[in-house]
């Protein structure tokens, strides 16, 4: 028989399932939310209770265990959301737990350098979308930015664009999850399940909702992309290497034939 | 002239300048104003040639009083011209900025009337984004050669970094295609800022009130393929501007044939992958621990085609190797052929928990195509060539082979 560890989705469920690992000493195939859980006749799940008190302490646990760089990586590998992450994830802590010393840079360990690969996707994905997201005017003072990540990174973004853009109200949306992170011009709110005006849902089709003003900044932009490119270098090869072709969707400039 | 009309003309204009960098600066928001600059540099986009747009890069005005010979601005060029005025630069500026399509502003200008009318104007708009809009986004202004020190000592305030292109690496170069700029001028401007940028340094550790000068330094440009110099002359020119004046970049930009003329060499098309050499050769300055001489010398005066220079020092250097993994100094593991600075700091971390084997080193990113016949894993090879002419063609060989797969659309800058 398989074990297959549901928890719900948090954090918390997801620290919970790990003290029950530690606690029984046993190791379940997957621990995943239900959603993405495939089961079969061979397959026996266990649903987690979240415990919000053992998360808690647990989590002391492991803040004594790594150094901030290593609390860094069981986030990001947390947010990751590929599957299979949570169970790796797993036997990390359980290692970090085992251990008397620290163990976060031993990178001849299978699964430390695994959470360390995890890692360093979610943090690149991070710093592209520092500079991808792109926001658009559509109101006096309300700016909003579609994105499609492969990460859960809206947590991660709001720090840096809560800094830069401190004077404007904006909106920053994981459209894949239905999340986001909504800054009012004084702090930053974490929302879930979004449920926006139905012309926003799909704004290239709707491109009158938007100012002329916008659309004019829109289109300068545009304009500089183009004038900006070297056409004896041209390389569009190497321009899909740095912004691979699933991202160009909610970018206002036009990075070429889709399909190429 | 429209704005957009304005904008394609002076940002085409403008694109022959290589850096796009917004790194190195720390100017943080305060009072609820605009942008800040991230001290890692963002890229914003791509455009078609696989550049990165991280900044507004325009000319003020693509109106020049100066004829150089390469440039597709010179004076006696018939092309479109166009200015724009300080309040077009700044609303582009903040409201690119805020719908994130930028980091900040790169402004460069043809000289207009003379030098300092024109670096007066670039100043103005800088202050005019500081001061009015309260902006902390990231500035760059191009150091307009011949401008007087008070107009560069008040750009140095407002901007986080400052350039001045050196254009041609060597002052023949630059006498024969760029007449009306010259050496003393452009040496001028890195000496007054390079001091100014290390008292400001050197005062702001005492006095937290000490204002900012150009915190991100300056850095230069010089254009590749127009002129004869040796690949040797090009390297050690760079060495000495990162020595002497603490320069952050020197960029090295590949000669687009813009005009048709008799100075200027025929070429059918940007020597790429000369520049992209002479960038592995001053990552290996700057990072790596290298100097131009161990690199290159006046009897190879050029860099290899063929290998990285990293690869081709090795190969001159066999006695250095094989070099032990699990014992070799930071220094040296650094130098071997295939290991970069992330791999190599793997390399010390891992190898406190217990040795480290061949299966290890590609886990860790070491390139072992190259590697495997520089190192050993506890005194073991993974495969030994000792003779360095059969190993030089060993290595071509996979070098050509992953060229040819790859249609040489970009060599690899990082892990050497």
């Amino acid at each position: 028989m398989m074990l297959y560890y549901i928890y719900d989705g948090t954090f918390d469920g997801f620290l919970t399932a790990v003290g029950e690992v530690i606690e029984k000493g046993e190791l379940p195939e997957e621990i995943s939310t239900e959603d993405k859980l495939e089961t079969n006749l061979f397959t026996e799940t266990r649903y987690i209770e979240t415990d919000f008190e053992k998360a808690k302490r647990l989590m002391g646990r492991i803040f004594k265990k790594l150094s901030r760089e290593g609390l860094k990586s069981v986030l990001y590998c947390y947010l990751s959301g590929d599957p299979g992450s949570e169970i790796i994830l797993c036997k990390y802590l359980q290692k970090v737990m085992d251990a008397k010393e620290n163990i976060e840079t031993d990178l001849a360990d299978p699964i430390v350098l695994k959470v360390i690969k995890i890692r360093e996707k979610v943090a690149k994905e991070v710093h592209l979308f520092k500079g991808i997201v792109r926001f658009r005017r559509i109101g006096p003072d309300l700016f909003y930015a579609p994105i499609e990540p492969d990460h859960q990174i809206t947590p991660l973004l709001a720090e840096h664009f809560q800094k830069r853009f401190a004077d404007q109200r904006w909106f920053i949306h994981d459209r894949g999850r239905n999340s986001g992170v909504f800054y009012d011009g004084n702090q930053v709110r974490f929302l879930k399940e979004v449920e926006l005006k139905p012309e926003l849902e799909d704004l290239t089709a709707n491109l009158s909702c938007l100012s002329e003003e916008e659309l004019a900044w829109e289109s300068l932009w545009k304009v500089y992309f183009k004038s900006i490119e070297i056409k004896e270098r041209s390389n569009p090869r190497l321009q899909k290497q740095y912004l691979p072709s699933r991202y160009w969707k909610h970018l206002i400039e036009d990075c070429g034939a889709l399909g190429i | 002239m429209e704005l957009d009309q304005k904008l394609g003309i002076l940002a085409a204009a403008a694109k022959y300048d290589v850096s796009c960098s917004s790194s190195g600066s720390t100017r943080t928001n305060s009072e609820k104003g605009l942008g800040d600059a991230a001290v890692s540099g963002i890229c914003h986009s791509w455009s078609g040639d696989g550049r990165c747009i991280s900044l507004l890069k325009v000319l003020l005005s693509n109106y020049c009083i100066y004829d150089c010979a390469y440039c597709i601005n010179r004076r006696s060029n018939d092309i479109p011209r166009s200015a724009f005025t300080v309040d077009e630069v700044v609303k582009l500026t903040i409201d690119f900025y805020r719908r994130n399509y930028i980091e900040g502003l790169f402004l460069s200008s043809g000289v207009l009337k003379n030098t300092d009318y024109t670096m007066e104007l670039m100043v103005r708009i800088a202050k005019e984004l500081r001061l009015k809009h309260n902006f902390h986004g990231y500035i760059h202004l191009k150091a307009i050669p011949g401008a007087s020190r008070e107009l560069l000592r008040r750009a140095g305030f407002y901007a986080d970094r400052l350039s001045a292109n050196i254009e041609l690496p060597s002052e023949q170069g630059l006498k024969l295609l760029a007449p009306d700029k010259s050496k003393e001028n452009i040496f001028n401007s890195f000496t007054y800022l390079s001091a100014q940028i290390s008292r400001y340094q050197e005062e702001s550790q005492f006095f937290s009130s000490t204002p900012r000068f150009a915190p991100a330094g300056q850095s230069t440009q010089m254009i590749v393929g127009a002129t004869p110099e040796s690949d040797y002359q090009i390297v050690s020119l760079a060495e000495g501007l990162y020595q002497k004046f603490h320069l952050k970049r020197v960029y090295y930009s590949a000669y687009v044939p813009v005009n048709h003329n008799s100075l200027l060499p025929a070429l059918s098309s940007p020597p790429l992958k000369r520049e992209n050499r002479l960038y592995q050769a001053d990552w290996l300055l700057r990072f790596y621990g290298f100097q131009a001489t161990e690199l290159l010398d006046p009897r190879e005066p050029f860099l290899d085609r063929e290998l990285d220079p990293k690869t081709s020092w090795a190969l001159r250097n066999m006695t250095i190797f094989p070099v032990e993994v699990n014992r070799a100094e930071y220094e040296i593991l650094v130098r071997v052929p295939g290991v970069g600075l992330k791999s190599a700091k793997r390399i010390i971390n891992a190898r406190r928990y217990g040795p480290l084997g061949f299966d290890n080193l590609g886990k860790l990113g070491v390139v072992l195509k190259r590697a495997r016949y520089f190192l050993t894993c506890q005194g073991r090879y993974l495969e030994r060539i000792d003779n360095p002419i059969l190993l030089r063609q060993v290595l071509s060989d996979k070098e050509r082979k992953v060229n040819q797969s790859a249609n040489e659309f970009q060599l690899p800058l990082f892990e050497l």
